[in-house]
């Protein structure tokens, strides 16, 4: 047979297959590239992660600043356009503006005629439901802030609705297209109706945000028992504002902001009851250089950005955002089919940060059974225990991971430990990095799927040694949400293979030739390999397949600890 | 009514803007995968406006679910009749020689498929093949080898990677040479 005779029976596949492929580009369905056992798990934590730094580039390309940029301060250091938008606004609000209690979640808002309560007790078997997979805000469309004549009047306790096609984007449309003055108008459109609805929500700025507010975006939102919607905005702010970025505060006196996200068709229900609340991350005092007027405004980023509250707020702002569900579900609207799992047992856990990733043998660190190790560490004295070294000289000592592991660092996080051999990694394996985990059923199993980057056999590197030495590990500790993750006793592991492609000849030649590469100003030593290799399209599809942030999701039915 | 049940109630109306709503509807897809093929943008246009004309006579009787799928069918059916005719096997369309190539390895036998009856026993084989497949990595292949798309275009519409849809395809391609040995085909 020849390829020509395949290509040709091709045509006869059936019109079946054709319908749905013809479906399924239409469509756009991303490739969870799992086979169907696993296609489970991803569906139950479809909230599993859009990467971070995808959403991103997003929003740096799509936000519009129509009604920023030009009148306020402009945000230069850091994170998306968007929030670089809110914070240009926000950056403006002065003092005396409003004065708020400081608690952590404060409410500050309220509407909503009526209750979708009456709604639930209607599909009372749909209402016992308690856990339900959260909605992910996917992409965010655009987001602005303006006054009441940019985009058609919201209340005093602001606006939060879905739109499901044209004829809900009507009205703001046609208000956009007087003068189009936020270019928002153009995002919806059928096609992307038939791929998403759109979360809208809008909210009057001044009040809403805290005094001194330096940045602020939206972190998500929750459906309470009585299906009223608290959408919950996470806002940096300073004790008192440069006088230099004082003086617009008047000018948010009737500012609104606006923000547009898509989620999932059908995934949300109508809302009818919202509110708005805040989550404040005080920065506190400037440091008297930021103070220095003459320093600039990069002077004052720069040290904001080293503050403990902008770390916080950051972590809690810039990841994926969900809708979740409280005790009760509302009832989806008519013809609205639930395109999530009902029956996922709890929402994903973030893998915060990796501390520590290194190599080692048994004989000089820690030594390993065959099956690997996991462990959560609590607190130091876990940590000690756990760490310690196996060589002869220093045997049964902590190993020295001391300044990581750290009192301060358990306070706040748990540490999620795992080992594993060598061997257990794909042959002709480069390079591994972990993409994510799952817990199974009975709590104690850790799945972790790792992304493997794979040389072509054919294009091995000259001093490539395709045996793996039987008693080199690695060890990783990563932080975790604290009390979330149930003790773990085994860890099983999954390499997802990303190949790379023909290596010329002469890099295999001197693939461990060492290169200056800068980096940010400072010159490291790269192989020749590794230079050429982050040059490549195989490589960067490796980095860029690796969620940000990485999640551990649970099993059907896990046992919570 | 949608934009496709307009469509075919032109073409069973017999009213001929049918044929320029299908251009304008549907002769991007057909100029995208007829050029595929035949490599060559003049015979790409050529080969549309055969498909509308095609469409012209077989609608009615015919009235197909998916006008995407039914249009996707008959421009690369023509197309492929088209290449072959020009006695241009060798080298069509970009995509087609690419699609080619990948195949190769995996169904390279010294036997030739001339007969009809051999291509009956492929086409059955192929599509029992492909409902074995997972539905994810059947629509992944045929979009690759029935509709030639480029593999980059695959992984940005489906938010996925190259390297993952490389991966999948080669994959799949390894089971479908055990699959058609199976089956004495290869």
């Amino acid at each position: 047979m020849k390829p020509q005779d395949f290509m040709e029976a091709l045509g006869g596949v059936s019109q079946e297959k054709l319908d749905a492929l013809a479906k399924w580009q239409e469509a756009g369905t991303p490739i969870t590239g799992k086979a169907p056992a696993q296609e489970k798990r991803i569906m139950q934590t479809a909230a599993e992660p859009v990467p971070t730094q995808r959403r991103r580039e997003t929003m740096k390309q799509k936000v519009k600043t129509k009604a920023s940029a030009a009148q306020f301060l402009p945000w230069k250091f850091g994170i998306g356009a968007a929030v670089a938008t809110c914070a240009a606004i926000a950056v403006s609000i002065g003092a005396g503006i409003i004065s708020m209690d400081k608690q952590q979640q404060m409410q500050v808002g309220m509407s909503g005629e009526t209750s979708v309560a009456e709604q639930i007790s209607k599909q009372e078997t749909n209402a016992e439901k308690t856990n339900h997979e959260p909605v992910p805000l996917i992409d965010n469309l655009c987001a602005f802030s303006g006054t009441d004549e940019i985009a058609p009047a919201i209340s005093d306790n602001g606006l939060v609705e879905v739109w499901r096609s044209m004829n809900d984007a009507a009205e703001f449309i046609e208000y956009d297209q007087i003068g189009k003055l936020t270019n928002c108008s153009d995002y919806f459109t059928d096609a992307l109706f038939a791929k998403y609805d759109v979360l809208y929500a809008a909210h009057p700025l001044k009040k809403y945000l805290p005094e001194n507010t330096l940045r602020f975006q939206l972190s998500g939102g929750e459906f309470d028992a009585d299906g009223k919607l608290h959408m919950t905005i996470g806002a940096l702010a300073l004790d008192e504002l440069p006088n230099s970025w004082a003086s617009d505060a008047q000018r948010l006196n009737s500012v609104n902001h606006y923000w547009f996200y898509t989620v999932p068709k059908n995934s949300l229900p109508e809302i009818t009851a919202w509110e708005f609340e805040v989550d404040e991350y005080h920065v506190g005092e400037l440091d008297e250089t930021a103070k220095d007027a003459a320093a600039g405004d990069d002077a004052i980023y720069q040290f904001i950005k080293t503050t403990d509250a902008y770390q916080k707020w950051d972590a809690a702002v810039n990841r994926q955002l969900y809708i979740t569900w409280g005790k009760s579900k509302p009832v989806l609207p008519e013809g609205c089919e639930e395109v999530q799992s009902a029956d996922a047992a709890h929402e994903p856990v973030e893998i915060i940060e990796k501390l520590i990733s290194s190599g080692g043998n048994d004989s000089t660190m820690m030594k390993l059974p065959p099956e690997g190790a996991v462990q959560v560490l609590r607190s130091v004295e876990d940590a000690e225990a756990c760490c310690r070294y196996s060589s002869e000289n220093v045997a049964g000592q902590p190993f020295d991971f001391r300044n990581k592991l750290t009192e301060d660092l358990f306070a706040e996080y748990d540490v999620l430990y795992f080992a594993f051999k060598d061997e257990q990694k794909p042959q002709y394996c480069y390079s591994v990095d972990l993409a994510g985990g799952s817990i199974a059923a009975d709590g104690s199993i850790l799945k972790l799927d790792f992304h493997a980057l794979m040389f072509d056999p054919a294009h091995l590197p000259s001093d490539w040694c395709s045996v793996t030495e039987p008693d080199w590990n690695t060890y990783y500790f990563y932080t975790v949400p604290k009390n979330i993750l149930p003790d773990l006793n085994a860890i099983e592991l999954s390499f997802e293979e990303y190949p790379l492609g023909e290596i010329p000849d002469e890099i295999l030649a001197h693939a461990n030739d060492l290169v200056d590469i800068e980096d940010n100003g400072y010159i490291t030593k790269h192989t020749k390999l590794q230079e050429y290799l982050e040059t490549t399209q195989e490589y960067l599809d490796w980095v860029m397949s690796m969620p940000k942030p990485k999640y551990i999701s649970w099993e059907d039915n896990t046992q919570l600890p | 009514m949608t934009e496709d049940e307009k469509l075919l109630r032109l073409f069973q109306a017999r009213d001929e803007r049918a044929l320029k709503a299908a251009e304008q509807q549907y002769g991007k897809l057909c100029r995208t995968m007829a050029y595929r093929i035949l490599g060559d943008r003049q015979d790409a246009e050529e080969c549309v406006d055969d498909v509308l004309m095609k469409l012209w006579d077989t609608i009615p009787p015919a009235a197909p679910r998916s006008l995407t799928a039914y249009i996707s069918g008959i421009t690369r059916n023509h197309a492929l009749n088209v290449l072959r005719a020009k006695n241009k096997a060798k080298r069509g369309g970009k995509q087609y020689d690419a699609a080619l190539d990948e195949l190769s390895p995996y169904l390279k036998s010294d036997e030739d498929m001339e007969d009809r009856l051999g291509t009956i026993a492929l086409q059955d084989a192929i599509n029992r093949f492909l409902e074995m497949l997972p539905e994810e990595t059947s629509m992944i292949f045929l979009a690759r080898y029935y509709s030639m798309q480029p593999i980059k275009e695959i992984a940005a519409k489906h938010s996925s990677t190259v390297g993952r849809v490389q991966m999948i395809l080669k994959r799949t391609k390894e089971k479908l040479r055990a699959f058609l040995k199976e089956e004495g085909l290869l």
